[in-house]
């Protein structure tokens, strides 16, 4: 039937393509001496058919039961229908989208971390040459990603029109409007939802020379509370500078961010209507790792309140040795004392740059690496990161805080023995310093990872990681796990895996969540068709 | 279990379509540099392969090295490459002075919120699809191990063999 199925489908010139993630997980969640069972089994199949005439159909089937994070779901999950054909694109249905750099909208998922901010609606873009017209209208139904009962709906219409008139040159504007229905307090307080009506428009420049480039971006926000007749206002401001040259490239990047700056009771409130909207997902302006205990983050991005730098730089010693090194810092905007029960905001002068006082919440961030290559793939990569973040406690009258930091040397090396095998060996060492009051508490985490690979098909890897910590979740001091993983033909590949898992605090794009400890078997099976 | 029936059966089906079944690619990308690319244009010339990457991924920037070397070994017989960033809005000002340490001269388009991906139904990167002069796709890689680099070039080879 499945054949018969594909002979027809091809003999009209149709033509499908899929996607399939299976993923199955049976072991147990811990926490200190509380082990809880955990079973997840989901599976996400992604079909897109493309017909003649420039059509394409595409659906998206979801059996995530029982789900390993979020919310139980079988059936489907999204659908549309889209045309593009020359200068015209046009897509009913669900839809990511990306205006400028996301100050006022980047719609997008991270299955990962629960986040999935996809609209359900209709989106238009005419492209002709000069410039770039897009309009859109749907609705957002967005469950909050470190509380995934939370409902949060928005009805947006916007549009964005960008005009180039020379290759080197882009300006845009964007506007949004939203009506959303915020929940308030925990899901069974019976508290009604805030009802919101806000307006985003957006404008950005783009200079691309051969050498230089410069980008631009500004945002406002007004958010109007309908029941309670008030209203609030943000903005938010990105920046970014690139000088490239002979064998090296420098990039700064500023951002200040000014959505909703509150004092210490608002901020703390993440049920605010007023704050960053989920539509709106601006850049974080620090550098996102692949070493694992790098990715564990210190700092989550304040989008409501946050002022920083980053610069960045590859620099190439020869054709066979590079470095790069990063370094971001920011804080607060302004301090906050405390007065009775209430607070008052002092304005700092100069806080459009970042302060390192601890009554501004300080992070800052040291990143060298190198990497040298003596074989086409066989390399040995060298890094050491510093990282420090302060949190300022605003209700303590002795003003205390907590220092966190951490010292991280990873270092890599992968060897291509012969074109049937090879071995990754990759050793991580952080040493990380808590400092609360005059007491510092100081441990140290170490991970290795040996992978093995074998005809380019089949890897078997092996991670241990070992702490001196005594406070981790799971009450743990080792993980060990293992892994095999094996690529079938050209679009499949199955990865199995036995043992203890950390977690930690993971974050993509500014969306944090907290991936819990793991002990027991997992697979996955990847189609890409 | 009605509805896990209907799975097994939707799963069976993508398994059992065959791994390259892709009409002729027809794509037009804005690069790095705002300049728009017809990938018609390219293929006309010679094989092309699209590859998806990211400077946040490792694995993808080990392969774009072993990439960079066969592009300069088969450029002038046509062959070309089409690299397509995966980097959110916040790190993608610096793909391009990771491009000039690196000295990367092919094209290089930006694709932050995935949509490119998803059309090729891209679920992870790196992923590598090689395209013939007719516009379709005849070689697939998901992932990146040591050694993909010389399969991938005797299937440039190969192509490069038929079109002379």
């Amino acid at each position: 039937m499945i054949l018969i199925i594909q002979k027809v489908i091809f003999a009209q010139s149709v033509v499908p393509s899929a996607s399939n993630l299976l993923r199955y997980g049976d072991g147990e969640r811990i926490f200190g001496t509380l082990k809880l069972k955990q079973k997840y089994f989901e599976n996400l199949t992604d079909v897109r058919v493309s017909f003649p005439q420039s059509f394409t159909v595409g659906f998206r089937m979801l059996y995530d039961d029982p789900p390993e994070v979020g919310e139980t779901f079988r059936g489907i999950s999204r659908r549309y229908i889209e045309y593009n054909n020359a200068n015209i694109y046009l897509r009913a249905g669900n839809s990511s989208a990306l205006f400028g750099r996301g100050l006022a909208l980047n719609l997008f998922e991270n299955r990962g971390l629960a986040y999935d901010t996809w609209m359900d609606g209709v989106q238009l873009k005419y492209s002709p040459d000069f410039f770039n017209v897009t309009l859109l209208g749907g609705t957002i139904d967005y469950r909050d990603s470190v509380s995934i009962t939370r409902h949060e709906i928005y009805k947006l219409r916007g549009g964005n029109f960008e005009f180039q008139p020379f290759d080197e040159i882009l300006f845009g504007i964007s506007y949004i409007y939203a009506e959303g229905k915020i929940p308030q307090g925990s899901v069974n307080s019976g508290i009604p939802p805030k009802n919101i009506k806000a307006e985003i428009p957006e404008f950005y420049f783009s200079l691309n020379l051969n050498k230089l480039s410069v980008y631009l971006d500004w945002s406002r926000k007004w958010t109007n509370l309908i029941e309670n007749k008030i209203s609030s206002t943000g903005w938010a401001l990105y920046g970014a500078v690139s000088y490239l040259g002979e064998g090296y490239g420098v990039t700064l990047d500023y951002k200040n961010y000014s959505f909703d700056i509150l004092d210490p009771y608002g901020r703390d409130d993440l049920s605010r209507p007023t704050r960053m909207l989920p539509f709106q997902n601006p850049p974080i302006v620090q550098k996102e790792h692949s070493y694992t205990l790098l990715t564990r983050a210190l700092h989550e991005v304040n989008f409501n309140d946050e002022v920083g730098l980053q610069l960045d730089a590859f620099y190439a010693l020869n054709d066979n040795t590079t470095l790069n090194f990063n370094t971001s810092f920011s804080s607060i905007h302004d301090r906050y004392e405390l007065n009775g029960f209430t607070f008052n905001r002092i304005k700092r002068a100069g806080n459009f740059l970042p302060s390192f006082d601890k009554e501004f919440f300080p992070y800052y961030e040291v990143f060298l690496e190198g990497e040298h290559y003596y074989d086409i793939s066989s390399a040995v990569r060298l890094a050491a990161a510093f990282r420090q973040y302060t949190f300022f406690n605003e209700f303590s009258f002795d003003k205390s805080s907590t220092v966190t930091s951490s010292f991280v040397i990873p270092v890599q090396i992968q060897n291509v023995f012969s074109g049937n095998y090879s071995l990754t060996f990759q050793s991580e060492h952080e040493r990380v310093s808590e400092e609360f009051n005059g007491t510092t508490d100081k441990f140290f985490n170490h991970l290795i990872t040996i992978i093995n690979s074998f005809y380019s098909n089949l890897t078997a890897t092996i991670r241990f990681e070992y702490t001196t910590s005594d406070k981790d979740v799971s009450g743990r001091k080792n993980w060990l796990s293992g892994e095999i993983g094996y690529r079938l033909m050209q679009s499949h590949v199955i990865t199995a895996s036995y043992g203890k898992e950390r977690g930690g605090l993971a974050c993509s794009n500014g969306v944090c969540r907290y991936i819990q400890p793991f002990e027991g078997f997992r697979l996955a099976i990847l189609s890409q068709i | 279990m009605k509805f896990l029936s209907l799975y097994m059966f939707l799963f069976i089906s993508i398994i059992s379509i065959p791994a390259l079944a892709q009409d002729k690619i027809e794509l037009s990308v804005s690069t790095i540099d705002n300049k728009n690319i017809e990938i018609s244009e390219l293929y006309k010339k010679g094989p092309v392969l699209i590859n998806f990457w990211a400077l946040w991924c490792e694995p993808c920037k080990v392969e774009m090295r072993s990439l960079k070397i066969l592009y300069e070994k088969y450029k002038d017989k046509g062959f070309t490459i089409l690299g397509i960033n995966q980097d959110s809005p916040k790190s993608v000002s610096k793909v391009r002075s990771y491009l000039s340490s690196q000295k990367i001269k092919f094209p290089i388009a930006i694709d932050p919120n995935s949509q490119l991906l998803q059309k090729f139904n891209g679920q992870s990167i790196p992923y590598s699809l090689l395209i013939n002069e007719e516009g379709k796709i005849v070689y697939k890689s998901i992932g990146y191990l040591p050694g993909d680099e010389i399969k991938l070039e005797k299937e440039i080879q190969k192509l490069l063999e038929g079109k002379q």
